[in-house]
């Protein structure tokens, strides 16, 4: 979908919805400007639309993800408002500038080239480039975006204008202020729907929170910013699942999470089958209370005192907006992206010891958080290939490198040193470096070992092991979890050990600050239950969570966060969001009120 | 083809005029063997082994020829002639079992060296136990990978023989042979591990550079392991570099680029001949990073020439206002 629209003194406007954009009459003396999302391309060829840094660039944008193979064009149909002279600029970044990076494209109108070749300018901000004066003849232009490399280049947006000394601005908030004025946002959002429980992020936890609320008779939305569900289970991040659910104090507990689960093909697989995208949503679907918004990020958040009312999302490549109302939410976003939004209490990075008396925890509290995996897998093929140099990327040598055809778990990055979440984009481009510099040494250098594999699978989108975690009504604790305290509330069983990882000592030496490599000690625990009282915010009332953001500290937040033990804490959610609603009481009501119920029917009784 | 070359070598010990082979005794009594080229100086060492694999009471003899580099490096091994591994079942390894032997040997750091065989697999079997990945957090598939499925013992057993304690008795006897020839040797080889031992003989703990050895160092620094020559670079003092300040700047240039910044900042902390120095302002091209880089290293500088200062122009206050703070 393309937004186009001309601006005036006195901004009177009209819109025009059948055809989809924006316009606004245009007096004489106007400046015509047209602004063109790259991720709302018609036609995205090859290309992939990555929401990742959306809380960072406030927007959504295309990447050529061919892993060192040129991808295919985007293509798109732009509408002018009228022919004539227009400067064209050009919204990108050079993301490897070591000292220039490989994501080089070109975009053409009308199947000629425009302006230069973008992605190397060996600048890692994102900014409006100037791509000189076009010449547009026929109010309707194909614009296309041509991928040179395959190796990541990236286009957030086209802008055109007519004015001759207007520049876009980079800063985010006038860059936001000019998008809202020509595009999307200057529309009411649609009406997502009202519902017992709003469901924020579809990975194992959302979906599993999700169902369990549908099938106790709630009327759910589970609004998920990938095309996919299952998050880090899924085809785009190839984690398995872990976590037992045959250990369970309550059996009831589990039974979604074993829906969910496809068989354990391992990290990284390269065939993305093995994951169970489709079958994940036919589950989701087949639920009669339940509403599936897939490709919706929730960015936006209406509150009541304490309570949330309502949460907003921009669909990651129409850019259309939808606004849910809720009773109840439940962030199971990872980042604790809903709770952030409302000002719930959170934390991040590590505790001290003498703040929680955890042994394992830091002497002192830091932002230190676990890393982000980007997996990837090669397989074998009948004929030798290639891989280009990447003098971009990392660069290794006999002497160091990673002997493996496919990755595991500790291809790992951010350790403390980035921001998981707004640096998420950082982290990815370095696991990106290291993951292709290092195949580009195996394939030129181990070539009796490597000659005949080919990248078969790398992912774009980070699978995030820690972020935010929302603060609860209790704190779970490495003492609770080793001394297998059973509170009233203890209700999802969790018996994965307490899993701290940290670079790895040999990765540290060769590349010191730029670790993309992890090691870990596991810390046996017995299997101990999780209270109910971790899986809701303590001063946002309606606010429940499932999934990595819940309410322990970092060290607990170590066992916690494996996946099945995750499904099964929305599960729990579910089942008590079910009960506040009955009661019309809060989550925290659940507890004070009505935990007998609840633990009645985690019983199964 | 590794066989028939140690057998050769042997042939050799018994009849040649020159010595071929030297033998030592291990702490354990083992015989260690130290190869030689023509001229007597020292190759690589290895051992003829002969040591029972053992499961649960039941042992059996495996026979296989080890070599080590001349730092107790475990390089490769190859099988004494009519000598065969075999798995539980008593098949007989295959070409793809020895290539999976050698890759499992090769790795410095294995899952056994943190597991005890009872950790790694079902007791009184030589199955994996899926309770290993709860141990090492590898998945139980890389596990699987790591190892070879049947002869888990004998990978077991062999990879602690080939990382054992040979390797330091081996780095000992080497350091009493050590004289400026094997220096030189082992700085120009593309051994990494002979490098790094060298580099700390030669350069001491202030980063002075033996006389001898500047040109062995100034090829670790261009050559191809971006590791050694940053380590080299890191190492070496103001001194070394003094005359070879042009070489530098070149050397730089032509570097790939983490070790491009890594020599930039290495001029940061040199008084740079005014020459060098101009060519330095003369190229304040590139990204941010090399720019500021370059930057940098002018503004380090006790003194400017003229000639750099005017070619700096509008720059030079540029260079004072950004490193004044």
């Amino acid at each position: 979908m393309i937004f186009s629209k001309n601006i005036q003194t006195d901004m009177y406007m009209k819109r025009n919805l059948m055809i989809l954009f924006l316009f606004i009459t245009l007096h004489a003396t106007a400046q015509r400007h047209v602004y063109v999302e790259a991720e709302s391309f018609e036609n995205k060829g090859g290309w992939v639309v990555d929401q990742q840094s959306f809380v960072v660039i406030g927007s959504s944008y295309l990447m050529a993800h061919g892993m060192g193979k040129p991808v295919k064009d985007a293509s798109t149909t732009v509408t002018f408002p009228a022919k004539g002279k227009y400067r064209m600029w050009v919204r990108t970044k050079d993301w490897a500038p070591f000292p220039t990076g490989p994501g080089k494209f070109t975009i053409w109108l009308n199947g000629k080239q425009a302006g230069q070749v973008f992605g190397e300018s060996g600048d890692v901000a994102w900014k409006w480039y100037d791509a000189g004066m076009v010449d547009i003849n026929n109010e309707k232009v194909q614009l296309s975006l041509k991928d040179l490399t395959g190796f990541n280049g990236r286009c957030d947006a086209l802008f055109f204008t007519d004015a001759p000394k207007f520049t876009p601005p980079n800063k985010l908030e006038d860059l936001n202020a000019l998008r809202r004025k020509l595009l999307h946002q200057s529309a009411e959002p649609g009406d997502g729907g009202n519902y017992d429980l709003v469901v924020i992020g579809g990975g194992i936890a959302g979906t599993c929170a999700a169902i369990s609320a549908a099938r106790m008779g709630l009327k759910t939305a589970l609004i998920q910013d990938r095309p996919v569900l299952g998050g880090n289970n899924s085809s785009e991040v190839r984690v398995h699942l872990k976590g037992d659910i045959d250990k369970n104090y309550y059996p009831k507990l589990g039974r979604i999470v074993r829906e969910m689960d496809n068989g354990d093909p391992g990290n990284g697989n390269p065939d993305a089958n093995e994951y169970g995208d489709a079958r994940k949503i036919q589950i989701v679907k087949a639920e009669k209370n339940l509403s599936l918004f897939l490709n919706t990020h929730v960015y936006k958040l209406e509150k009541d005192k304490d309570k949330i009312i309502a949460v907003t999302g921009r669909n990651i490549s129409t850019n259309k907006e939808m606004r849910f109302t809720g009773t109840y939410f439940s962030d199971c976003t990872g980042d604790g992206t809903v709770g952030y939004l409302a000002g719930a209490d959170f934390r991040m990075g590590r505790e001290s010891k003498a703040e929680t008396g955890e042994s394992l925890a830091a002497e002192k509290a830091d932002s230190f958080t676990l890393g982000t995996s980007n997996l990837w897998a090669s397989v074998a093929k009948d004929t030798v290939s290639g891989f280009p140099e990447t003098p971009w990327a990392m660069q290794f040598s006999d002497e160091y490198h990673i002997d493996q055809k496919q990755s595991d778990w500790e291809w790992e990055t951010g350790f403390g040193n980035f921001n998981t979440i707004i640096d998420a984009e950082k982290i990815r481009d370095h696991n990106l470096r290291a993951i292709y510099g290092n195949w580009s040494y195996l394939k030129k250098s181990k070539a009796d070992k490597y000659g005949k594999q080919e990248l078969a699978w790398v992912a774009y989108i980070g699978g995030k092991r820690e972020s935010r975690r929302i603060i609860g009504d209790h704190v779970l604790t490495q003492m609770d979890i080793q001394e297998g305290k059973l509170y009233p509330d203890g209700s999802v069983t969790a018996t994965w050990t307490i899993d701290l990882h940290f670079p790895d000592a040999k990765n540290s030496k060769y590349f010191e600050g730029q670790e993309f490599f992890a090691s870990t000690k596991h810390i046996k625990v017995a299997p101990y239950t999780i209270p109910y009282r971790c899986l809701y915010s303590r001063n946002i009332s309606n606010l429940f969570m499932a999934g990595r953001n819940i309410s322990t500290t970092h060290v607990a937040f170590g066992s916690t966060r494996v996946m099945r033990t995750c499904g099964m804490m929305g599960e729990v959610v579910g089942f008590a969001a079910s009960v506040a609603k009955k009661y019309k009481t809060s989550p925290r009501g659940v507890y004070q009120q009505h935990l007998p119920e609840l633990m009645n029917i985690l019983k199964g009784e | 083809m590794q066989r028939i070359l140690t057998g050769i070598l042997l042939f050799l010990s018994s009849v040649a005029y020159g010595q071929t082979e030297r033998v030592y005794l291990t702490a354990e009594k083992d015989t260690l063997k130290l190869a030689l080229n023509s001229e007597g100086r020292p190759l690589y060492y290895f051992r003829n082994i002969y040591t029972p694999v053992c499961n649960t009471g039941e042992c059996k003899p495996v026979y296989i020829n080890f070599y080590w580099d001349l730092l107790g490096n475990y390089t490769r091994f190859t099988m004494p002639a009519n000598e065969v591994l075999t798995k539980t079942d008593h098949r007989e390894f295959q070409e793809k079992d020895y290539a999976k032997l050698q890759e499992i040997l090769a790795k410095e750091t294995s899952i056994f060296s943190e597991l005890k065989m009872e950790d790694l697999v079902v007791k009184g079997t030589e199955k994996i136990s899926d309770s290993v990945d709860m141990k090492t957090g590898a998945t139980l598939k890389t596990i699987k990978n790591e190892v070879i499925e049947g002869a888990v013992f004998t990978c077991y057993t062999l990879w602690h023989l080939a990382h054992g304690k040979i390797t330091t008795e081996i780095s000992g006897i080497t350091e009493t042979l050590t004289d400026t020839t094997l220096l030189h040797e082992f700085l120009q080889s593309n051994n990494h591990h002979y490098q790094y031992q060298a580099m700390d003989k030669v350069i001491n703990t202030a980063g002075h550079v033996t006389a001898a050895y500047e040109e062995d160092i100034t090829r670790i620094i261009e050559g191809k392991n971006i590791f050694t020559a940053r380590y080299a670079l890191q190492k070496a003092d103001a001194d070394f570099f003094a005359d070879k300040q042009p070489w530098l700047w070149e050397t730089a240039n032509k570097a790939v680029y983490p070790l491009q910044m890594a020599i930039y900042k290495k001029m940061a902390g040199l008084v740079l001949t005014d020459k060098v120095a101009l060519k330095v302002a003369q190229s304040l091209t590139g990204n941010q990073e090399q720019v500021k880089s370059k930057l940098a290293i002018l503004a380090a500088q006790p003194k400017l020439s003229q000639a750099v200062k005017d070619q700096l122009g509008p720059r030079l206050n540029d260079l004072f206002q950004k490193h004044s703070n």
